[in-house]
């Protein structure tokens, strides 16, 4: 019963995070001694998919943009002597925290989603990719599709409520690029404006 | 002055009487139809993460049922305020529209985005005494336009409560941490056990634990 009721209150997730109160926190190692919760950043590679991970194996070349984007990602963390590799290990879904993440070709629900670019600015994207560059390696990279900014002057009846927190873009998307997958990637609701075509309404709703 | 009299009985009088009057003049402020099929279309076609719930897509229509706690958070959380500031902004009303119905419309559209934003700023997952001041201020900006949209209108205990939860938050962590909905989902499934009206016979405890686990031995019928 404690169980249940520790799951159902994200006691472990509360516990772990900086605002909880120093006494809580100090009840964390007894709580992560008693049993173990699904926590943390792992792939669920149970799942089948024969078209997109046969093998887990996938030619960078199969996918448009993705050795470009892998080799401004390698300048972006200055490793700028790696060489872009041949092949990469997808998966059909990240699950970061407790929150899965997949590629729109697999699940576009979970595809959609906001992070940080590198200028710390929220921004919302749909996800092409999850893969890791090595088979043992335990970084996994996840190839994104930024939504293109709505031009400033369109109307947009939101900007009056700043702290709202929704972000109105283009339903047109970017360039690949490739961002880690960390707990700064939070999942979005989204719908389409209706003051304008082909524009967005999203918002960060993973409840962090 | 005789010695029953009561000083300023009249104004007290007078302002009953307002007060009458005001509850008198019922406010219809309840959304067209054609807005409710716009929000019911906005429900359909938002594409939300799997572990949200949607609100019934044929909200607002007989038969969309009760609604649970997570669908009338996703639809204060994105669903209504969207909706709404498509509908009410300033931007998206009609010319046609007369100037006092669309500035009420849009002070009802400024009252649902406070507590939009009161009620993520109270649930989220993470908490600081800055969001717990802004929670407060939010929720204190809404209950303030609504006493003024809807005069006559008396707070409800809930509506107070809501506004303890803000000096609570620096005390207590995030707000999933201690609210009761893990105790709601214990009784609901405390109230589908199975005890065939014979109360005292068995520990419904007892077949919580035993039922998913299945490896204790079963009672004896003897």
């Amino acid at each position: 019963m404690v169980k249940t009721f520790a799951n159902a209150s994200g006691m472990k997730r509360l516990l772990s995070n900086s605002a909880c109160p120093a006494v809580l926190r100090q009840t964390l190692p007894i709580i992560n001694r008693s049993w173990a919760m699904d926590e943390g950043l792992h792939i669920e590679e149970d799942h089948v998919y024969p078209n997109i991970v046969k093998g887990y194996q996938r030619l960078i070349g199969d996918m448009p943009g993705l050795a470009d984007a892998l080799k401004r990602y390698f300048s972006s963390t200055g490793q700028h002597d790696h060489s872009v590799p041949t092949k990469v290990w997808s998966t059909p879904s990240v699950t970061i925290g407790r929150t899965k993440f997949s590629p729109v070709t697999v699940q576009q629900k979970e595809s959609r989603i906001i992070y940080l670019d590198h200028q710390q600015v929220p921004v919302a994207g749909e996800i092409q990719i999850v893969f890791k560059l090595g088979k043992g390696s335990d970084t996994y990279l996840i190839g994104v599709r930024r939504y293109l900014p709505a031009p400033l002057d369109a109307a947009n009846p939101l900007t009056a409520f700043p702290e709202f927190g929704a972000i109105v873009v283009l339903s047109a998307l970017g360039d690949l690029e490739i961002i880690p997958a960390t707990t700064s990637i939070h999942c979005s609701t989204s719908l389409a404006a209706s003051w304008k075509t082909n524009t967005l309404i999203v918002k960060n709703t993973s409840r962090i | 002055m005789p010695s029953n009299e009561v000083i300023g009985s009249e104004l007290v009088d007078l302002c009953m009487d307002e007060t009458q009057q005001r509850r008198s003049r019922p406010i219809r402020d309840a959304l067209t139809k054609e807005e409710c099929r716009f929000l019911q279309n906005s429900i359909r076609t938002t594409v939300r993460p799997p572990s949200h719930r949607a609100p019934p897509s044929n909200l607002g229509d007989e038969g969309h049922g009760k609604l649970k706690a997570d669908q009338w958070r996703s639809l204060l959380e994105f669903d209504v305020p969207v909706a709404l500031a498509q509908l009410w902004s300033k931007e998206s009303q009609s010319e046609t529209v007369a100037a006092e119905v669309a500035e009420r419309k849009e002070k009802m559209l400024t009252a649902t985005m406070y507590l939009s934003i009161a009620i993520e700023l109270g649930t989220s997952f993470s908490t600081s005494r800055k969001k717990a001041e802004q929670y407060t201020e939010y929720m204190i900006k809404y209950l303030q336009l609504l006493l003024h949209l809807y005069p006559s209108m008396a707070l409800t205990a809930n509506q107070h409560t809501a506004l303890h939860v803000g000096p609570l938050l620096p005390h207590f962590g995030p707000a999933p941490g201690w609210w009761m909905f893990p105790f709601e989902r214990l009784i609901g499934a405390l109230q589908k056990v199975n005890h065939n009206y014979q109360r005292g016979q068995h520990s419904f405890f007892v077949d919580l634990l035993i039922k998913p686990t299945n490896h204790l031995p079963k009672a004896s019928s003897r």
